[in-house]
């Protein structure tokens, strides 16, 4: 059954061979072309993924149970390829802008994207490490990319050396599952075996420990804003978005894999259910007092990351309503991010004081950044506000009702902040204003499908996800979500 | 019912000691390569637990993720005393604690 396995994995195979190709044209110096390469190789996966074949439409399993393929996995692996390829739109145009012609950086987007993908179809704790890995060593270069800024250094140095002392918890959590659970495959651990042995809270606590360090959730958030706002804009929103979508589908898949079976299982769900509830305050509470936008969007990634860990608390439906939420998300974070990208000055850091009065200059521009906005508000009729609708309901059902409404109290809170930023760029003026002058016509159309897209999810969003249900089998889920 | 040797104890007690020692070491040093060789203690000390597992389990995947570990121990090596290196040579320095460039 080699073969079949292989065909069903012919998406990441796809991706790979973008990223080797990639590398060698960098080599030999081909270089204009390299980000038309990765955006093909990304149009190529997302493409690979769809149920193209008779019987891929239904998630399954492949080598030896390690990996999932087909339904949800197809949905994941096309949101991945989604944010890397957007992130590909604003990042050549900020690269020329800052003068800092950089080439490695559209294979290690590539291999980022191979790692999300990994994680987030992995049914075997090996794969989701080395998936993990893949994805952050690849973002600790991006963090760090101009080396010769000290900010980027610093930013890299902090991701770097936190997200290592994480993954040591992470893998020290796999080693003691493997050992109480006798295999590292969720379709054969033993959890009898597991709880008997005393292991299970250990090993639990430090898996635990290694994905909220990589969602950025509340006790383990403090890397986040310095991390943004030292990194690359457009690769910031990649972090924000690709990374935690990938770490949130496999953290959703671990407790849906392990937690049924053991007993304690009540006690883990509110114990990120409070997690999820002090994340949504403090992300919300901390972006009010910011001045740079990238540390309030920042803040704001805290934030949302409190909205998703409410959902993975709802089981099954949650693990969906978290997807959707991921796909909305990265569609509208990597637009805010690119944006503030887009009106950035060589070696200068983006603040809310020059942005005053840029949406009287440059209505255009002002308005899609106010969709974003908005949409990250949750706004209806945007798409922001369908997902956290998703989001709220499934825990709702999962009758995490006070948690729901706290969260929606938070949300609600924190609109301010963003259409705060509204405010400014349409209000306000400044002595010092910020100007858009993008050197290509890339980010300009980025920002159009991502704006039209958000419009079309919050309008029709049932033509949407009953296409989601019938392409990826997905048990009407969505269709039965849909208000 | 007795699901592990006593013997397994004795491994996982040092390599939880190593664990402990490399956790410890991360939270108090402060030059960035200190707490990058705690950070490779901690690495190790799973491994160690990981081999002791593989053995008392009688099973070889423990032992393979011990080379991928490895690997990615490795690999994290190269990109982090990059950072690094290009930090020291901006700034003559690899003190954690000047390093404070981003306020909230």
């Amino acid at each position: 059954m080699f073969n079949q396995d292989l065909i069903h994995i012919i998406p990441i195979l796809f991706l790979i061979a973008t990223g080797l190709l990639l590398m060698m044209l960098d080599a030999f110096k081909v270089r204009s072309v390299l980000p038309l390469i990765a955006g093909i190789g990304f149009v190529g996966t997302a493409v690979l993924a769809l149920p193209l074949q008779e019987g891929m439409d239904v998630q399954q399993l492949a080598f030896n149970k390690m990996i999932f393929t087909g339904g949800l996995a197809s949905l994941v692996t096309i949101l991945l390829s989604v944010s890397g390829l957007f992130t590909l739109f604003f990042l050549s145009d900020f690269l020329k802008r800052q003068e800092k012609p950089i080439y490695d950086i559209y294979a290690l987007l590539v291999f980022a994207v191979v790692g999300m993908i990994l994680l987030a179809n992995a049914n075997d704790l090996i794969v989701t490490f080395i998936g993990l890995e893949t994805m952050s060593i690849c973002l600790y270069i991006m963090a760090a990319l101009f080396k010769r800024d000290l900010k980027s250094n610093e930013a890299g140095l902090k991701y770097f050396l936190l997200g290592a002392f994480a993954t040591g918890f992470f893998i020290y959590g796999i080693a003691l599952i493997y050992g109480g659970a006798g295999s590292t495959n969720y379709s054969s651990m033993d959890f009898a075996r597991l709880q008997e042995s005393g292991l299970l809270l250990p090993g639990m606590g430090l898996i635990l420990i290694g994905f909220l360090f990589k969602v950025s959730a509340f006790p383990f958030h403090a890397w986040t804003p310095d991390v943004y706002s030292g990194s690359p804009t457009p690769l910031a929103g990649f972090m924000a978005t690709g990374s935690k979508a990938a770490a949130f589908i496999a953290f959703g898949i671990f407790l849906n894999k392990t937690l049924p079976d053991v007993v304690v299982n009540e006690k883990i769900y509110n114990v990120i259910g409070v997690i999820a509830l002090l994340t949504m305050i403090y992300g919300n509470v901390v972006a009010v007092q910011q001045k740079s936008l990238k540390r309030m969007l920042a803040y704001s990634s805290i934030a949302h990351s409190g909205y998703v860990l409410l959902a993975l608390c709802a089981g099954p439906e949650g693990l969906m309503a978290a997807v959707f939420y991921m796909f909305i998300y990265t569609l509208m974070n990597i637009g805010a991010f690119g944006m503030i990208g887009m009106a950035e000055l060589k070696d200068q850091d983006a603040d809310l004081d020059g942005w005053k009065g840029l949406g009287m200059r440059n209505p255009w521009f002002g308005a899609a950044m106010s969709i974003f906005l908005f949409s990250l508000a949750g706004i209806p009729p945007l798409a922001g506000f369908m997902s956290k609708y998703f989001v709220f309901i499934s825990a709702i059902h999962a009758k995490y009702t006070l948690l729901a409404i706290l969260g929606i109290i938070t949300s609600v809170a924190g609109a301010f902040y963003y259409i705060r930023v509204i405010v400014s760029m349409f209000f306000q003026t400044t002595e010092k204003p910020v100007e858009v002058k993008t050197s290509n016509i890339y980010p300009t159309i980025g920002v159009g499908i991502l704006a039209a897209l958000l419009l079309l999810f919050g309008l029709y969003p049932a033509a949407f996800t009953s296409q989601l249900d019938h392409l990826f089998v997905l048990a009407d889920y969505f269709t039965q979500a849909t208000p | 019912m007795e699901i592990f040797e006593p013997n397994l104890y004795l491994y996982l007690s040092v390599s939880a000691v190593m664990f402990a020692i490399g956790t410890l070491g991360v939270l108090t040093r402060r030059n960035a390569i200190v707490i990058f060789m705690c950070v490779e203690l901690m690495l190790n000390a799973v491994n160690l637990t990981l081999v002791t597992f593989s053995r008392f389990l009688d099973d070889a995947a423990g032992s393979m993720l011990v080379f991928f570990v490895m690997c990615v121990a490795a690999a994290e090596a190269v990109v982090g005393l990059a950072i690094i290196i290009a930090l020291f040579r901006n700034k003559r320095d690899i003190d954690v604690n000047n390093f404070n460039l981003f306020k909230w």
